[in-house]
């Protein structure tokens, strides 16, 4: 068994991608594109695997000022596509292509599944507020006005008389979609 | 911020795209890229080892040497590559710093060599990595203590400081009796009285003999006043030389205070209690106590052993270690007294009557002494004597190798000192060795351009040829320096030779050749002393130069001056421009000697208090010229405005005053 692991751990030790090809095909990125991009993540991540932990701390140092762990919790779900629990090439890759180069329907898509934790295809309250807290937390506590323990909720609130079209307490994808779209430009 | 961390960012800024539906303001534009290239690779040749590197990844320390436009300074047009003179190994470093964002110091390369290329590479010592910093600063530490060494023991030695007070210097005396050969004999001379103190203490209570009344006496008794007068003499000496290092010190307070000085009186604090007190009987018995004293004397030996020095020092700075021996012992010792009492208790005529009583047991046995002058009988007694000296081996053995260890790294770092001190005079000759050689091979070029005027001049141009041995061009090029600032100082490279000063006496009217001969003569004796002193002694020179200028005085009598104060005019107005002052080329004035009486003139007053203010430095210009290449009389020469004077303006650089 102990043999074994050892195997199994010197396997994982590193991650090939696949090929530049598929990758091109997945993505619409450039070949030279795609060339820098995985020379600066291989740079970064020699294994080319990335863990919750390592993404959480290098997610935290853009926000010395608060608490950037939950969000990047979040956002490393939805950049997980796989739920492999650790952050690919691919992953990024695709999703980096999504951010920058998809449509306007693709971001959007993108967003609602970022907020949608437990992927059922609709937003519920709780979720949306454990997003906005997180996003609060990333804030930090030395901002003017001083924050509220109420910000969040209130924001939530905010959110869903927009989006809630029936006013059941869920945000379906149609509704978020349609309101986004009508409120206001979205994918500069 | 990181440069690994800043790769993320571009991907941190992509998933802000997540904000925007809950946003209620709107977001603010993004900064705009400019100059957004295509990456590139750019090759870095460093003294032919190519690197190559992406140029972003040099651009991410935009304020290092590779990260700006400073390395455009370096940019090799024929081979497209960035050419850097400098140590590739090194190299290797910085660029992996440019490439992970950590610095690392590598352990083989020397700490001054790798600092001057950071500093070279705008990269500041600071960002080194926790991996290698503390490494890196050991390092620097040991170098900059050495430093201070050497300077340290350089200004001591040098001998040339400013005069010091009469204190000071018997203080430095007393410190360090290398200093003069006073101090060495005042040195030995307390060491023997020390020596001789001593053994009188010893001998003092030898029995030598009896006297009729068939008595033991100690030799201290019989010849009683032979004794007194020797102790007498040694604390005299030491009363003097106590007095006069109190005298001297820095600051008296420390040094009573010190543990030298507090050894020094209570070594002869028991003579004078001696003296004061009188043959009174309850006291005489305290004061053989004092005499106990005496024996102190045998600590002033530190002053004269690094040893002892060493070992007191030792002590001192284990005292820790010694307090948890003498601890450690103490329980022990109480614990197995006890245990030795209790055991022995029973046993009958027992000699552990208490437990204090059974300390001296039991540190006779922990230390592994038994003087058996106290044993246990009983077998519970023995039991437990055995375990006491067992641990006693163990107890005593366990802070012992730490002191030793102490003692032992203080003393090869005084090994250290010694051998740097050592190295340093040999490192030290060397440097002079080479200073000597570098100045006489000036002086030699010297003799040789001189020469060469003296053959121009006589027209035998083939010899010249002969005297030009081949000197590199830097070494012209130094030498032309060198000469420069002799002229401008007026003074010249000799050394401090007495003969000089004979014959600048005897030099009073004197052609060409044969103050050639005289030049030619003070070099030679000038390189075969030279070693003795490098500061030209201002009094030959002045003697020097007075005699060039009484000699020039002499020529100009010769001259048709219609225009000398004219030049002395020019030479005022020319005084904003630059100058040239006093210092002469004899050459120059009997080659041109029509031509350069005027100026002659001019430099007169100049010469006669031989200063400077400023120089011209000319381009080193034709031979035939300018020999010596500098040093033009000033351009005002009015009426002899020949070819030679206006080639001499234009070849004149006017360089800024001193």
């Amino acid at each position: 068994a102990d043999s074994s692991e050892a195997e199994l751990e010197l396997v994982a030790a590193r991650h090939q991608p696949e090929g530049l090809e598929q990758l091109l095909a997945r993505t619409k990125f450039t070949k030279r594109e795609l060339q820098s991009l995985y020379r600066g993540f291989k740079n970064e991540c020699p294994s080319g695997l990335v863990d919750e932990e390592t993404f959480k701390l290098i997610y935290s140092q853009f926000f010395p000022q608060g608490d950037a762990s939950s969000y990047a919790h979040f956002l490393f779900d939805a950049f997980d596509a796989d739920r492999s629990g650790t952050l690919c090439f691919q992953d990024f890759a695709v999703g980096l292509s999504v951010l920058l180069r998809g449509t306007v329907r693709q971001k959007l898509e993108w967003a609602f599944n970022l907020y949608d934790l437990n992927k059922d295809g609709c937003i519920s309250k709780e979720e949306m507020l454990e997003i906005m807290k997180s996003i609060y937390d990333m804030m930090g506590s030395c901002t003017h006005p001083p924050p509220r323990d109420s910000a969040a909720a209130e924001h939530v609130e905010l959110f869903f008389q927009k989006m809630d079209r029936n006013g059941d307490g869920l945000v379906t994808f149609e509704e978020f979609l349609e309101t986004c779209q009508r409120v206001r430009s979205i994918g500069r | 911020m990181a440069a690994g961390v800043a790769a993320w960012l571009p991907f941190a800024r992509a998933a802000a795209i997540g904000w925007m539906p809950v946003a209620n303001c709107p977001m603010p534009l993004a900064p705009t890229e400019k100059n957004k290239r295509q990456d590139e690779l750019i090759i870095l040749n460093v003294s032919g080892r190519r690197f190559q590197t992406w140029r972003t990844t040099l651009e991410r320390y935009p304020d290092t040497l590779l990260g700006s436009t400073e390395k455009e300074f370096f940019f090799n047009e024929d081979t497209k590559e960035y050419f850097f003179d400098r140590d590739p190994e090194v190299f290797r470093c910085i660029l992996n710093f440019y490439r992970t964002g950590k610095l690392h110091y590598p352990r083989y390369e020397c700490i001054s060599a790798y600092d001057e290329e950071l500093a070279f590479y705008g990269i500041l010592p600071e960002i080194i990595g926790d991996c290698c910093y503390e490494e890196y600063k050991d390092r620097k530490r040991e170098n900059a203590e050495r430093l201070m060494d050497d300077n340290d023991s350089e200004n001591n030695q040098e001998g040339s400081m400013p005069s010091l007070s009469f204190r000071q210097t018997m203080w430095r005396a007393f410190e360090n009796p290398h200093t003069s050969t006073l101090a060495l004999v005042f040195y030995y001379v307390t060491g023997f009285f020390i020596a001789v103190s001593v053994i009188t203490n010893v001998v003092e209570t030898v029995p030598c003999g009896t006297v009729p009344g068939n008595k033991e006496l100690p030799c201290g008794e019989r010849y009683a006043v032979a004794f007194f007068c020797l102790d007498t003499a040694c604390v005299m000496i030491f009363t003097v030389e106590y007095l006069l290092r109190l005298f001297a010190a820095p600051s008296r307070y420390r040094f009573i205070r010190s543990v030298m000085s507090i050894i020094d009186v209570v070594a002869i604090m028991p003579y004078y209690i001696g003296l004061v007190m009188t043959n009174n009987e309850d006291v005489s018995g305290a004061f053989v106590t004092l005499r106990v004293f005496r024996v102190f004397r045998i600590f002033k030996f530190s002053r004269h052993s690094q040893g002892l020095r060493i070992l007191g020092y030792t002590l001192k700075s284990c005292a820790s270690e010694l307090g948890f021996l003498l601890f450690s012992l103490t329980m022990a010792i109480i614990i197995f007294a006890t245990v030795m009492f209790y055991a022995e208790k029973g046993s009958s005529a027992s000699k552990f009557t208490s437990i204090p009583a059974s300390f001296w047991y039991t540190i006779v046995t922990m230390t592994t002494l038994g003087y058996g002058d106290m044993v246990p009988k009983t077998i519970a007694g023995k039991i437990f004597g055995s375990i006491c000296s067992l641990s006693g081996v163990l107890v005593i053995a366990l802070p012992v190798p730490v002191i030793v260890s102490n003692f032992s790294r203080i003393y090869h770092q005084n090994q250290r000192a010694d051998k740097r001190r050592a190295q340093k005079k040999a490192r030290l000759a060397r440097i002079r060795v080479a200073k000597t050689g570098s100045s006489n091979a000036y002086l030699h070029s010297k003799r040789n351009g001189l020469l060469n005027e003296a053959l121009e001049l006589t027209g035998s141009t083939d010899d010249e040829q002969h005297m030009t041995k081949g000197t590199s061009l830097i070494e012209s090029q130094h030498h032309h320096l060198l000469h420069c600032l002799e002229k401008t100082t007026g003074l010249s490279y000799l050394v401090d030779d007495p003969l000089l000063s004979v014959r600048t006496s005897t030099i009073k009217n004197h052609e060409f050749i044969d103050e050639q001969l005289f030049e030619q003569n003070c070099m030679e004796s000038s390189m075969q002393n030279y070693p003795s002193s490098r500061s030209p002694s201002l009094s030959s020179h002045h003697g020097l130069t007075t005699s060039c200028c009484s000699r020039r005085n002499k020529k100009t009598t010769h001259l048709p001056n219609s225009s000398v104060p004219a030049t002395r005019l020019r030479s005022m107005q020319e005084l904003s421009t630059i100058h040239i002052q006093c210092s002469e080329q004899p050459s120059l004035t009997t080659s041109r000697s029509s031509l350069n009486m005027k100026s002659d003139d001019g430099l007169r007053p100049n010469c006669k208090t031989a200063q400077i203010t400023t120089a011209i430095i000319s381009i080193p210009t034709p031979p035939a010229l300018t020999p010596e290449g500098e040093s033009r009389p000033p351009p005002s020469s009015p009426s002899h405005s020949t070819n030679i004077s206006t080639t001499t303006t234009s070849n004149i650089v006017k360089v800024s005053a001193l």
